[in-house]
């Protein structure tokens, strides 16, 4: 405990860390960067392209591969410890890929984004889509999910990260889910464009 | 005289000797071809219940959909090879079940996994039916006429569906025509994250899931004509289909689990062949020995003749040529006559359904190996034979061997390395193994020549018999120390087959003993976790483990980066392909942690100290524990310091021991451990097991935990394990069979050692009786001398039969060691005793026998 609360004061002494804005990334495995080095994941992309048009920004990549909407708000709270200003919200694919309740989905979505409010963290909400296996039902009442949700929460909203590099072979690993350095390339650049209208 | 009709008459005079040699070779090389020919009849059955797993002899799969150009590819080259083959399309997606009155909750759905197939599948394999039974090969017409699945019976219960009613896959109403209770097929998609359901690929394009963004494996499974090279097949295929996504495999790379395995088997089964081999060479060796110490005035008086040794080695070599491929052809006719009858009794004989099987290429290779090794191994010794002076000839006593220098054997040294390089497919196995035979020949005669001193300085105070049985082994120690080591080797190997066997066993069995879980759980969240406890309590379910599970990303190792620094898109282009891309995942990739305070019963420490206590970071850095071979792949030791990135905090441990992990225990365990105290607050998910009593239970756990935890994830492992369990019950048998073989070939050796040795003594036997002794004191001291030879090999064998295993298990197999001395000891006590009254018997036998005088 100790060690960790030293890391955390080392942290929050920083000066970078106090005038920067820190932006979280609480996401999955897209987030995280699953198969691909920690500085090739869109996160730490974003933060190089935001200071390349100087903007003074500190990347926290708070993505878990495989993790539910149901990790959401424990591990928020362990990010929280240290100063957060924005926290773009990427989950909920894993709980589409893996059927479960749109309902349950939602409810967890919603609490993440009411915590980060309460704690004055302004959220980005970014979707995903289902892919089209899952059914013409289910994948159309996941993508309403968002919209619903933002419009609902009245947050900034993503509909599609991975636009432009689903389904490409060429920018996703030989899984054909995750994308490789040169998909995060591309999904860097959208939610750059993202996150710097909402800064 | 000519060569041939000096070599003829030369042939023909030694008739005794041809027929025993050809009777001791063909004892050897019919060992040898049992051990082979069961060998390739298990790897045949296993090869062929791995087929089950494809359900074809070979297949080609994508994850993403095939383009036009690559199905005509496919498409054309299979039609001009005339195969067969059926399409098997798998994909994920929601099952509803249709309801007549939608409750206020919504219509029930689950996921699924939905194998689409063609009426040709399946080639091999089949699922068993709920009140329908097992439906094979042409069986499973009923699902391609109308819209029809058949699901497995976890789905059922979840959906709680029965036969008759209907679901709803993507655009289109099937009827539920039949319940999985057990299905033989493995998924393309890894580990299985929803319960599987068949239908056919007929009604694909209705269900209108499979399209563009899509996620679904593209298959095709291909049977091929028995006597097709598969090998060669792969070959064409891969040369016609560049891309390397398209995955092209055989049944063993169908399975690693089952591929990793066939590897054991097949390491220890060509040890086995190896040592078999060994021992009869020794009991060859021996019986040659015989014969040539009984020949050698017979070498003289033809130098006195005028013959030269180069001529005669090459009578005599080629004498070994014939007598050898004698052996070869008989003992080859017998094992091809009574294959099929040996198949029936040794089936009946261990209640277990046993093949033998003998190809082109194992033929091949036994016989070459006996031819090889018979003449590298006889062949000095009849050169050294042949150096014998010519004065022997005015000697009336039979010699011994004098003349035959160590670096004779030097080729034949060489050619059982390449031999068990061959066999093994490791020049580790053969060089280890020969090696530590090496050295337990070396120690051995260390210790036979420090106790037979020891005893003849102190044999005057003994009696007569004892006095001259003990200075016999010291006086011609050339002769007792051969004898000695052809029975320290026999038991030795003896020994080793057992323990290694029981090692094996134990690998394989372990795994799926009574603790392995029958069901899986994860993502259960931190919030749930106390819940789940309580349920787990009431419900009384036996939960076998429950770990925590944190991610990370290792950042440092002794404070060096291990991420690969580039800008993505600046990197050289071409790095940019499959293979390179799968490496630098495996690299990158992010890790699962977890904390314990004990290690579970599938982890063993095999380096360091593990430290269960609870860290203070203040005081000192956490310890770590790594896995062996993950710890090998990352190049860190013990006390290396290890940075991890847990959800953008840096966490630094200090590697303080290392573990191997039975993976197959299919319990949750981790490549990385941290010491309790530090990990507890960093975001984590939980992953438990259960196992559960019967039937009945399993469906509970699946109602309560869908109801309580519907996030939750649940997978049934114990199908996975019965499919490995089939074939690593197939294992085990061949294991136990083949070190009885071994035992018997063993017995047989050394009863033939024996008995070629006594047989040198009995001018000596003769001798003593025409100076007064009884019959009864003769016997004494053979029997004596056999006694100490036998008791003093007993010890030495369980002492080096046990340190080879552990050489053996640790390096080769890299498994720990069962002891198993209670079996073994005995085992050999019988084994040393069954030899002691063979040769009391003999020895009664040559002294009653008049021709000894």
């Amino acid at each position: 405990m100790k060690m960790l609360s030293i890391l955390f004061l080392g942290l929050l002494i920083s000066g970078n860390a106090l005038s920067s804005t820190n932006i979280l990334f609480l996401g999955d495995s897209l987030t995280e960067g699953q198969g691909v080095d920690e500085n090739q994941a869109f996160p730490r992309l974003v933060e190089k392209y935001l200071r390349e048009k100087k903007h003074d920004v500190v990347v926290t990549n708070g993505g878990v591969s495989g993790s539910t909407s149901a990790s959401g708000v424990n591990r928020l709270k362990w990010h929280l410890k240290k100063k957060t200003d924005i926290m773009v919200l990427e989950l909920g694919a894993n709980d589409g890929l893996r059927g479960l309740k749109l309902t349950e989905t939602r409810k967890n979505l919603e609490e993440i984004i009411h915590l980060a409010k309460d704690k004055k963290v302004k959220v980005l909400l970014v979707g995903v889509l289902m892919p089209t296996n899952y059914g013409k039902k289910y994948t159309g009442e996941f993508e309403q999910m968002y919209k619903t949700i933002a419009a609902a929460e009245k947050v900034p909203f993503l509909p599609f990260i991975l636009n432009g590099v689903a389904t490409k072979t060429e920018l996703n690993q030989a899984d054909g889910m995750h994308p490789n350095p040169k998909g995060h390339e591309i999904i860097a650049r959208t939610v750059t464009a993202f996150v710097e209208k909402n800064l | 005289m000519s060569f041939m009709k000096f070599f003829w008459r030369d042939f023909k005079s030694d008739r005794s000797f041809n027929w025993f040699y050809v009777l001791c070779a063909s004892l050897g090389i019919i060992g040898l071809l049992l051990v082979e020919s069961f060998k390739v009849g298990v790897e045949d059955k296993i090869a062929k219940n791995a087929k089950n797993f494809i359900a074809s002899d070979l297949s080609i799969s994508t994850r993403r959909a095939l383009d036009e150009k690559e199905l005509k590819t496919i498409e054309e080259y299979l039609a001009e090879k005339k195969f067969n083959y059926a399409r098997w399309t798998e994909t994920y997606s929601l099952v509803m079940k249709v309801q007549k009155n939608t409750d206020h909750e919504g219509p029930l759905s689950k996921l699924a996994d939905l194998n689409f197939v063609t009426p040709e599948f399946p080639f091999y394999g089949s699922v068993v039916l709920e009140d329908q039974g097992r439906k094979g090969p042409g069986d499973w017409s009923s699902i391609h006429a109308t819209p029809t699945v058949w699901m497995s019976r976890d789905l059922s219960w979840e959906l709680n569906l029965k036969v008759g009613d209907h679901v709803k896959i993507g655009e289109t109403v099937f009827t539920v025509g039949g319940i999985i209770l057990q299905d033989q097929f493995s998924s393309f998609r890894g580990f299985n994250l929803a319960p599987k359901i068949f239908l056919s690929y007929n009604f694909l394009p209705q269900t209108q899931l499979v399209k563009f963004g899509s996620t679904a494996t593209f298959s095709f499974a291909i049977k091929l004509p028995d006597d097709t090279k598969t090998k060669e097949i792969r070959k064409e295929l891969r040369s016609l289909l560049i891309d390397k996504s398209i995955k092209i495999a055989g049944p063993k790379e169908a399975s690693q689990q089952i591929s990793k395995s066939l590897d054991l088997l097949s390491d220890y089964l060509s040890l086995i062949t190896l040592m078999t081999y060994l021992l009869s060479l020794v009991g060859l060796y021996y019986f040659t020995q015989h014969f040539l110490s009984k020949k050698l005035k017979t070498f003289s008086i033809y130098k006195a003749m005028g013959l030269k040794t180069s001529f005669l080695f090459k009578v005599n070599f080629i004498h070994l040529i014939v007598v050898t491929t004698f052996a070869v052809v008989i003992s080859t006719g017998i094992i091809v006559g009574v294959l099929p009858f040996l198949e029936i009794f040794f089936s009946k004989l261990v209640g277990e359904e046993l093949f033998f099987r003998l190809n082109a290429m194992s033929l091949v290779r036994i016989l070459s190996l006996s031819l090889g090794g018979s003449l590298l191994a006889l062949g000095p010794l009849f050169w050294g034979a042949l150096q014998t002076p010519v004065a022997t000839i005015f000697q009336d006593l039979p010699m011994e061997l004098k003349r035959i220098k160590f670096y004779y054997f030097i080729p034949l040294f060489l050619y059982v390395i390449v031999l068990a390089h061959l066999l093994a497919n490791s020049f580790k196995v053969g060089s280890l193994f020969l090696g530590a035979l090496g050295a337990i020949i070396i120690l051995a005669a260390i210790c036979f020549k420090v106790v037979t001193s020891l005893l003849d300085r102190a044999s005057g105070t003994l009696a007569f018999v004892n006095r001259h049985a003990v200075r016999t082994l010291s006086r011609y120690f050339t002769s007792s120390f051969t004898i000695f080591i052809c029975l320290l080797m026999g038991m030795t190997l003896t020994t080793f087959i057992f323990q290694l066997e029981g090692s094996l066993r134990k690998e394989f069995t372990q795994t799926f003993g009574n603790k392995r879980p029958d069901l899986f759980i994860f993502d259960l969240q931190d919030t749930q976790a106390e819940k789940f406890e309580q349920i787990t309590k009431a419900e009384g379910w036996n939960r076998t483990m429950f770990a925590p599970m944190i991610r990370g990303r290792l950042l440092k190792i002794n404070d060096k980066p291990t991420q690969k620094k580039e800008t993505p898109g600046e990197s050289d282009v071409n790095f940019q392909t499959r293979e390179e891309e799968n490496s630098e995942s495996m690299r990158n990739r992010g890790v699962n942690l977890s904390y314990r305070p004990q290690l579970s019963w599938s982890e063993t420490l095999v380096e360091g100290k593990f430290n269960g206590e609870k860290c203070i970071p203040s005081k000192r850095p956490c310890e770590i524990s790594l896995e062996q071979n993950y710890a090998k792949r990352l190049g860190a030791n013990l006390g290396d310091k290890l940075v991890f990135d847990i959800s953008g905090i840096e966490i630094e441990g200090i590697v303080t021991s290392m573990r191997t992990v039975k993976w197959t225990s299919f319990e949750p365990n981790f490549f990385i451990l941290f010491q309790p105290g530090v990990l507890e607050e960093a975001p984590k998910t939980f992953l438990a097991s259960i196992k559960v009593k019967d039937y009945a239970e399993k469906q509970r756990v699946f109602t309560k935990m869908a109801q309580t935890f519907p996030s939750v994830s649940l997978l049934e492992v114990s199908e996975i394990v019965r499919k490995l369990n089939a074939v690593f019950d197939l294992m085990v048998v061949a294991i136990k069979f083949i070190s009885f073989l071994s035992l018997f070939v063993a017995l047989v050796v050394l009863i033939a050692v024996s008995f070629n040795h006594l047989e040198l003594r009995k001018r000596e036997m003769g001798l003593f009786y025409m100076l007064g002794l009884k019959l009864d004191t003769i016997k004494k001291i053979y029997g004596r001398e056999f006694s100490f030879l036998i008791v003093f090999c007993f010890v030495l064998s369980i002492v080096f039969g046990t340190g080879l295993t552990v050489l053996i298990m640790k390096n080769i197999f890299n498994s720990e060691i069962v002891y198993r001395l209670r079996f073994v000891v005995p085992v050999m006590a019988a084994l040393g005793f069954l030899l002691f009254t063979i040769v009391s018997l003999r020895v009664r036998q040559l002294v009653k026998n008049k021709n000894l005088f």
